[in-house]
């Protein structure tokens, strides 16, 4: 696909994918921000795909479904208005942040436009295919352990910090009964 | 069936006590294409005409069964964004409680009639209310067993040999449709379709047994129940009900003396109360108490599986004897616990009393507190709660 | 991929359809009555589209076709014959994971967005499922793609040519199956909506046309679970003497079957016990499994 065809598939899903970026920040409720931002990402993963970069394509796809429910997950946990139905203005110090986020669009796009970016590959110069060989070659225990540590620091860290698991809990007023089975419910 | 949208029409008594009218009009939504709704004439559930009742429905928009959640639009005038309820669950979190009812017209959970007002955090039950729709005293799931109950308790008549071995077999079938009634209930809770289907197959003898008691036709008994008695060895120690159940809301033996429980409720707390171990008919027919010593859901549920089949035997013994001695006792075993008849109720009419409040129904509440919704709901069906004003 | 693969998915959803609902009868034990399925679907689209009134009117809306999408799309993944791949991505198993993982937004949003206590507790119910069996399931498909040196699903088909990778990787078989289903939603992993405990769930207040959408969607994604786990380990469309395709309609409908079966003879699982087994079995037993395929792949298939 390239071309006119690439031209045609491409503008519109960037534009589309500027427009739920801009609407993330402009809506009032919680969820709806959540999941227009992860629909901006969706387009960006089948931009990937469009640019024939497959896999990653395909990574941002997948990942960004799991990130951003469980981000609406944590904005509904921890917001008093997640369902946006009061009309509470959420931004902060908006004079600095627009004038940070002019300064980081501005350098972004002196890069984008001012680097010299190579066309093809040419021979002996490192690309990806030698980041490839590099990564799933000598690092790759690296790569491979540093992730399974990762998740078991953090499923090992949720376990030690909580007290008794939610599901113990007796509701306020009620004493403490063997009433309840609650000793086996939730973790243990 | 469980869901409005597959019935072909909807049927109501001629009268419709007031709190069961929400229930009925969302039902009434559901129905494809606002379905036909007729009326029949039936047995009294106490209320008012159906048209006055349903005339007064909320108007349409949905959103009835549940009360309206703290999140997503209250009543947005009071809504303050600091009311946060309750106290901070074991995750450290203050969350806002939700509200939610299931019932009185659930399909899966309680009998028609009963609804169960659940105050939740997340989806952690805070506080659960028990209440009957039904404007009735008695408990209308026990017809031979409250007719006996008035029968023996009608001083200065007592009754004739064949009789008793009549009634007897008409209540002991009544407690095995009961019991395996319920346990297609709770296995339908439990969302175990096997099961259930195959014990709403197997109960329809009972039923029809049931109504040729009550009619004092030639009754033949219950029959070739053999797929039933089947079905209820398997659960009785069936893995896949254990592990739903076990340990579930387990109410001590102490606990449940002190909070005056009866019936299979009791006995599955391994307290041996049981009016049929003083009746000498029963004794006659080689009657054994069943109890279960652990008090949670599994043993209520086992419990109940192995009265059925024992009943099942004692029916068929007691029209096989088609003679038993006679016992001046008012009570009746019926199958949530003791009934006595009366020949004094409350207008002078012969009238079934239930003594001793709704001690289940107070446990069940106390029970579910802290625990996950669906472990809450297995909890509370697990206490087998009849509708009416009062009842074990 | 040619212009014929859309319609043939279309085909093959419409069709697979109709004909879960005959395995479904078959295993309940009744008899298959195709006119029963056409007339029940004709009432379901008949039933008037009630909305509950505390509603996100965008989001309620959105769930059912996002649903219905990312089952048609991880359907359109699966090989089914060796001249009908559906769409034959290079990474085709990990775009299968891909789509799969949007049901979980799409299931959260219809429960959010019906606004009330025991939908929303259905929809979060199912993101935490998700959460713990996304990883078993994208972890078990890399394990099974390691020996094909491939993510394309007609590679993993073509390298079981001689040994169907249930047997070679029977770890990551049985961790994928269960895991597949519980996306799928069917007993005894429907927690989301739960018809006898939350009422309905997280669908409960969806009538009519979203709730056809929301049932097809749900037929689609048991015959992509089925489809998929066909021809990632049980060799697709390779067996003697019936010609491939056959083979892979043999094979899912015998999942299928399975599957549904398994849910009526077993108790919804309890949500406490499914996260907990999820998080210290089936996550840990995942990573086995992808050093397992490596010790395989290395010993066996280079």
């Amino acid at each position: 696909m390239d071309g006119l065809d690439l031209a045609l598939a491409f503008w519109p899903a960037a534009v589309l994918m500027l427009l739920s970026a801009y609407l993330v920040f402009s809506t009032d409720s919680m969820a709806r921000a959540g999941l227009l931002l992860m629909a901006s990402l969706a387009i960006e993963g089948l931009l990937f795909l469009l640019l024939a970069a497959e896999f990653l394509g395909v990574l941002m796809l997948l990942m960004m479904a799991g990130e951003m429910v469980i981000m609406v997950f944590f904005m509904v946990m921890f917001m008093h208005d997640p369902g946006g139905w009061m009309g509470m203005d959420m931004t902060h110090q908006k004079r600095l942040s627009r004038g940070l986020a002019g300064a980081a669009g501005a350098a972004l796009a002196a890069i984008v436009l001012g680097a010299g970016w190579v066309q093809a590959p040419e021979p002996g110069m490192v690309d990806v295919r030698d980041i490839g060989f590099e990564t799933m070659g000598r690092s790759m225990p690296t790569f491979l352990l540093a992730g399974i540590a990762i998740l078991f620091a953090m499923v090992g860290g949720t376990m030690l910090a909580r007290q008794g698991g939610r599901l113990d809990r007796p509701a306020p007023g009620e004493s403490r009964e063997p009433v309840g089975g609650s000793r086996e419910d939730g973790q243990s | 069936m469980a869901d409005p949208g597959q019935a072909d029409a909807l049927v109501l008594p001629e009268r419709l006590p007031r709190a069961l009218a929400p229930a009925v009009g969302e039902a009434r939504l559901r129905l494809p294409r606002h379905g036909p709704v007729r009326t029949m004439t039936g047995p009294d559930v106490g209320g008012e005409p159906v048209a006055e009742v349903l005339g007064e429905l909320p108007a349409p928009g949905g959103g009835v069964r549940d009360h309206r959640g703290s999140q997503g639009g209250d009543g947005h005038e009071d809504h303050d964004m600091m009311a946060v309820t309750g106290e901070p669950s074991a995750d450290g979190l203050i969350m806002e409680s939700a509200e939610a009812v299931a019932g009185p017209l659930a399909a899966g959970v309680l009998p028609t009639g009963i609804a169960l007002g659940i105050e939740l955090d997340g989806d952690v039950v805070c506080r659960a209310s028990v209440s009957s729709a039904l404007e009735l005293d008695a408990d209308p799931l026990s017809p031979s067993a409250n007719r006996w109950a008035v029968e023996r308790g009608a001083a200065g008549s007592p009754q004739s040999a064949e009789l008793i071995a009549r009634r007897l077999a008409a209540v002991e079938t009544e407690r095995a449709l009961s019991h395996s009634a319920w346990l297609a209930r709770f296995t339908r809770l439990l969302g175990w379709p096997q099961a259930t289907e195959r014990l709403e197959g197997a109960i329809a003898p009972l039923v029809a047994a049931q109504r040729r008691f009550l009619e004092d036709s030639d009754p033949d008994g219950p029959g070739d129940c053999e797929e039933l008695e089947a079905l209820l060895g398997s659960l009785i120690g069936s893995r896949r009900l254990a592990r739903r159940t076990e340990g579930l809301a387990a109410v001590g033996r102490r606990r449940a003396h002190e909070a005056g429980l009866r019936g299979p409720n009791a006995r599955a707390a391994g307290i041996e109360t049981d009016s049929r171990l003083a009746d000498p008919a029963y004794l006659a027919l080689d009657f054994a108490i069943v109890t279960r010593a652990a008090g949670d859901a599994r043993a209520r549920a086992e419990l109940r599986a192995e009265e059925a089949l024992a009943s099942l035997a004692l029916a068929r013994a007691a029209l096989q004897a088609g003679a038993l001695p006679v016992d001046a006792s008012s009570e009746v075993e019926g199958p949530r616990g003791a009934l006595t008849g009366s020949t004094a109720g409350p207008d002078g009419s012969p009238a079934v009393l239930i003594r001793g409040g709704t001690p289940s129904r107070r446990t069940a509440e106390a029970a579910v507190a802290g625990l996950e919704l669906g472990r809450a709901l297995a909890a509370v069906a697990s206490f087998d709660i009849a509708p009416g004003r009062s009842g074990p | 991929m040619s212009w014929w693969s859309l319609p043939g998915i279309a085909a093959v959803v419409a069709g697979g359809a109709f004909g879960l609902a005959m395995v479904e009868a078959l295993v309940a034990g009744r008899r298959p009555s195709p006119r029963l399925a056409l007339r029940r679907a004709g009432a379901l689209l008949g039933q008037p589209v009630t909305r509950p009134w505390a509603v996100d009117r965008w989001l309620y809306h959105l769930a059912p076709p996002l649903l219905l999408s990312s089952a048609v799309l991880a359907l359109a993944m699966v090989p089914w014959a060796p001249g009908f791949r559906g769409l034959d991505f290079n990474t085709g198993a990990i775009l299968f994971s891909a789509s799969l993982a949007y049901v979980t937004p799409a299931i959260l949003m219809a429960g959010w967005s019906s606004g009330q206590p025991l939908s929303v507790i259905g929809g979060f119910r199912f993101l935490a499922l998700m959460l713990a069996y996304e990883m078993p399931i994208v972890m078990a498909v890399t394990a099974a793609a390691a020996p094909a040196g491939s993510l394309r699903p007609t590679y993993i088909v073509e390298v079981q040519a001689a040994v169907p990778m249930a047997i070679s990787q029977p770890l990551a078989f049985a961790l994928f199956l269960p895991a597949v289903m519980a996306v799928a939603f069917i007993r005894p992993f429907d927690l989301p909506q739960a018809d006898s405990e939350l009422e309905g769930g997280a669908f409960a207040h969806y009538g009519g046309a979203h709730a056809a959408i929301v049932a097809l969607a749900q037929k689609a994604l048991i015959l992509a679970a089925a489809g998929m786990t066909a021809a990632l380990f049980l060799a697709g469309w390779h067996g003697p003497w019936l010609p491939g395709w056959l083979w892979m309609a043999v094979k899912t409908a015998g999942l299928a079957g399975l599957m549904l079966w398994a849910g009526r003879r077993l108790p919804r699982l309890d949500i406490a016990a499914l996260l907990s087994f999820a998080w210290k079995c089936a996550i840990p037993g995942a990573i086995l499994a992808i050093a397992w395929s490596g010790l395989v792949t290395l010993l066996f298939y280079r």
